[in-house]
């Protein structure tokens, strides 16, 4: 499989079709994998893809990383099947444009949840539970697929794959605040779980912005709590849970179980799954006259 | 229409956000016809629901609101024709993540009051007062609004001006 | 000074007699998990009460004791904004008699790092914020013996049973009792508190050869040496291997937040109608934000010149101002770095580059 991808993107490079191909190399250590620029088509020789490769490559399109950009006219990206739903959602966004990007895909069969959980292979224990509910593992549009693509029904809803959810929704509402404060207790605001999001496309954070200060910057749990709030609400209806968030903060804090109960919301009051087309608008930015009132008095 | 004055133990902060064209216009109506309400809302006059960024609530509720309350315009009547459309959506996710994250969601009101409405305007304030008022204080935010009061020694009468 | 034995389960008693003798005791623990794959072990450093769990010589905890000398987060002093007149509040800098037990060789290392900045040692201004906390510190180290795949000590200088800044050191030996090393006063008060669960004289070969044993087992092997000398040849500021292998850096502060030696802070006023706090929090040269001026000039414009100089300043930097590393080879940046940026390859590439004269080269597809 990535065989086939190492060749046409060696074939593309060589032609000059592409500008860069970003895909995944072997990292320091074997249990993990790391982020490649290959600009020559010698470079694809390193190209991997297995179930160490969790990153969430898009977040290299989006408009906070501009200065690798400089100089991309046509990047291809090496997508698995969630990578590519946050491309699809990029481009909803007006983000990025279609023939921008040349998308390879390939089948994937889950990623492990955390590299320090690889033991070599993936299995139940150390695959990553946003890959149980998938839907998108032959991924949905891409430039190149090595072989045939089948046919997949996507048309079932939005299925939350956190246990942990589940969990903390059972709750009362005061001992879900203490969890949190306890969680958010060791937050120490080092912003990876924006920094990997394929989504945080703006150019200046909210929590950068200082006049006026909405969003404390100082890591203390009223200003941590704050940050969370935001995130999660500008993700809302965004998102399409590539659960990097998650996976990259160091101090493992769940924070994208926001993210997928506003998933489950949005799915269930506007019936839409982010990251499966690039006309639908995404729900908060538009809006239907007979929509759901109910809490409003 | 006049109410005696009773006294509770717990009197609760609460901050409005309201569109100029409908709730604060209702606001000012029952003002001017004398009405009676509660006067625990501090109201902060926005240009429309669609301008009412959860930020602001968010913000509220660290500077220590026990509740917020959010009104505009009726749909349909929105002065900028769909500002509420948008807030409609825009707050139905964000009580689902206010209650995810652990507030009492009936801490938050919405509330669709037009500037006609000044009967509407007094009931919807008092009842959310009563009710916020039975919640008590918003302990699980009071206890973060100060994060470093036990830090401080003593108050030195320095001046600059 | 002083050598003795004591046995690992009696550390428990330790916390025990360390709380009764008024010590705010500090120890790694293993934060509560969630259910499913997603989640990871956490452990940090915590106050720790008699009779809680702790993890004492169980790998290295996540985030180190930095927190405990130099907070996220802390208030320099309170204003209030009366009429005319400011009220100032200052704060308590009357720290608690602290303990930390079971600090790595690494984050112990770590504190002569920090001191070197806050301190007026080299700085010219006593940071009183941390200096004081530092005085009321003890540091009881534990040598490792299990260095897992992202540790490099051995390549800075120091070693898995270094006892460098310790103040009492114990090393596990095979047998599973410890070997205590009393090495300064401080730690002399801690070895008489705990004097109870002390006995014989220790057993100095088998601390010994547990100390090689361990360094034995660190398989990232780098040599710094010729680091220094490269990064002070400017003409390497701007060789093509600074952006190579940093630009698919995402430029979260992942990487300094976890380090033990990052001290970079930033000062904002948080206000809250007539008054407020002025309040220091940990900063990071990471972010796009930390070289802004107000000018909307940014000196360090993309994210590869950031990394670049976080590597100059552990290295280079901290040698030129201080006379020391800024690095101790914790290996957590390596660990907590969402796409496996490792600073071992940026001194790997160095010493290659280095052994190679005039290696230097701009590559022609850059720029």
């Amino acid at each position: 499989m990535i065989e086939q991808i190492r060749e046409k993107a060696r074939e593309l490079l060589e032609s000059g079709e592409l500008d860069v191909v970003i895909g995944y190399a072997e990292g320091s250590d074997p249990t993990r994998t790391t982020p490649i620029f290959c600009r020559k088509p010698e470079d694809t020789d390193k190209l991997v893809l297995d179930g160490r490769c969790v990153n969430t490559l898009p977040a290299y399109l989006n408009k906070r990383h501009e200065y690798p950009k400089k100089g991309w006219k046509k990047t291809g990206i090496i997508g698995k099947g969630c990578d590519i739903r946050a491309i699809t959602q990029l481009i909803a966004e007006n983000q990025l444009k279609r023939d921008e990007v040349y998308i390879f895909g390939a089948e994937c069969e889950g990623v492990v949840a955390h590299p320090e959980k690889w033991d070599g292979s993936l299995h139940e224990g150390n695959c990553a539970s946003k890959c149980s509910a998938c839907d998108v593992k032959i991924p949905l549009d891409t430039d190149f697929y090595p072989g045939e693509k089948p046919e997949v029904d996507r048309s079932g809803p939005y299925m939350v794959s956190a246990p942990a959810l589940a969990t903390l929704v059972k709750m009362d509402d005061e001992d879900r605040f203490a969890f949190w404060r306890d969680d958010f207790d060791r937050c120490f605001k080092c912003y990876a779980c924006r920094e990997v999001c394929p989504h945080c496309s703006c150019n200046i954070c909210i929590t950068d912005r200082t006049m006026p200060s909405w969003v404390d910057q100082a890591a203390h749990t009223k200003g941590v709590f704050g940050w969370h709030l935001t995130r999660a609400m500008h993700l809302v209806g965004r998102c399409t849970g590539c659960g990097e968030c998650t996976r990259a903060c160091p101090v493992n804090i769940q924070v994208d179980l926001f993210n997928q109960k506003m998933k489950e919301v949005i799915q269930e009051s506007f019936d839409y799954k982010s990251g499966y087309s690039m006309e639908v608008k995404p729900p908060l930015i538009t809006y239907n006259t007979d929509d759901q009132e109910t809490y409003i008095r | 229409m006049s109410k005696g004055i009773v006294r509770h133990d717990f009197e609760p902060k609460i901050m409005g956000f309201v569109c100029k064209w409908c709730t604060y216009s209702g606001a000012d109506l029952a003002g001017t016809s004398r009405m009676d309400y509660s006067p625990h809302v501090r109201m902060v006059r926005l240009p429309c629901s669609g301008r009412i960024d959860p930020q602001f609530v968010i913000k509220a509720f660290e500077q220590g609101a026990d509740g917020v309350i959010i009104s505009g315009c009726h749909p349909g009547d929105c002065h900028y024709n769909e500002g509420n459309y948008y807030a409609r959506r825009r707050n139905l996710a964000f009580r689902n993540l206010m209650e995810f994250n652990g507030i009492d969601i009936k801490r938050l009101e919405f509330s669709w009051i037009s500037a006609a409405e000044a009967i509407k305007f007094t009931q919807i304030i008092d009842k959310f007062t009563n009710q916020v008022r039975d919640l008590g204080p918003n302990e699980g935010y009071r206890a973060l609004l100060d994060p470093y009061a036990s830090r401080l020694v003593k108050s030195s009468e320095e001046s600059a001006a | 000074m002083r050598t003795a034995t004591l046995q690992k389960n009696d550390l428990d008693r330790v916390i025990d007699l360390l709380s009764q003798a008024d010590y705010r005791v500090i120890a790694p623990q293993n934060q509560p998990r969630l259910d499913g794959p997603d989640s990871i072990d956490v452990a940090v450093f915590k106050e720790i009460q008699s009779g809680d769990s702790h993890n004492i010589g169980e790998g290295l905890s996540t985030t180190g004791i930095k927190p405990f000398l130099f907070p996220k987060d802390e208030p320099l002093f309170a204003y209030e904004n009366r009429g005319k007149k400011v009220v100032l509040t200052e704060v308590s800098l009357d720290f608690p008699k602290t303990v930390i037990l079971g600090v790595r060789p690494c984050d112990v290392a770590s504190v002569s790092s920090l001191d070197a900045v806050f301190s007026d040692k080299n700085a010219g201004f006593n940071d009183e914020l941390f200096t004081k906390r530092l005085e009321k510190t003890t540091f009881v180290s534990y040598s490792c013996t299990e260095p897992d795949v992202s540790c490099f000590c051995t390549s800075v200088g120091l070693a898995p049973d270094s006892d460098k800044g310790s103040d009492l050191h114990m090393t596990e030996l095979p047998d599973g009792t410890l070997h205590v090393e009393v090495k300064t006063k401080a730690g002399e008060k801690i070895a008489a508190v705990i004097d109870a669960l002390l006995s014989g004289d220790g057993d100095a070969v088998a601390r010994q050869q547990a100390g090689v044993a361990a360094a034995e087992k660190i398989t990232r092997l780098r040599d710094s040496a010729p680091i220094l000398p490269w990064l002070q040849d400017l003409g390497n500021f701007g060789d093509e291997m600074w952006q190579r292998l940093g630009e698919k850096c995402l430029g979260c502060g992942a990487c300094t937040f976890e380090c033990p030696t990052c001290h970079c802070f930033d000062i904002v006023d948080e206000n809250s109608g007539n008054k407020g706090y002025r309040v220091k929090f940990w900063d990071s040269c990471q972010f796009d934000h930390f070289t802004l001026h107000a000018s909307g000039h940014n000196t360090r414009n993309s994210q590869f010149e950031r990394y670049r100089n976080r590597f100059n300043c552990k290295f280079k930097i901290y040698e030129d101002v201080f006379g020391e590393k800024g690095c101790v080879g914790c290996g957590r940046c390596i660990r907590g770095c969402p796409v496996n940026l490792d600073i071992t390859e940026y001194m790997a590439e160095v010493a290659h580059k280095a052994a190679i004269p005039n290696a230097m080269s701009a590559d022609p597809d850059f720029e």
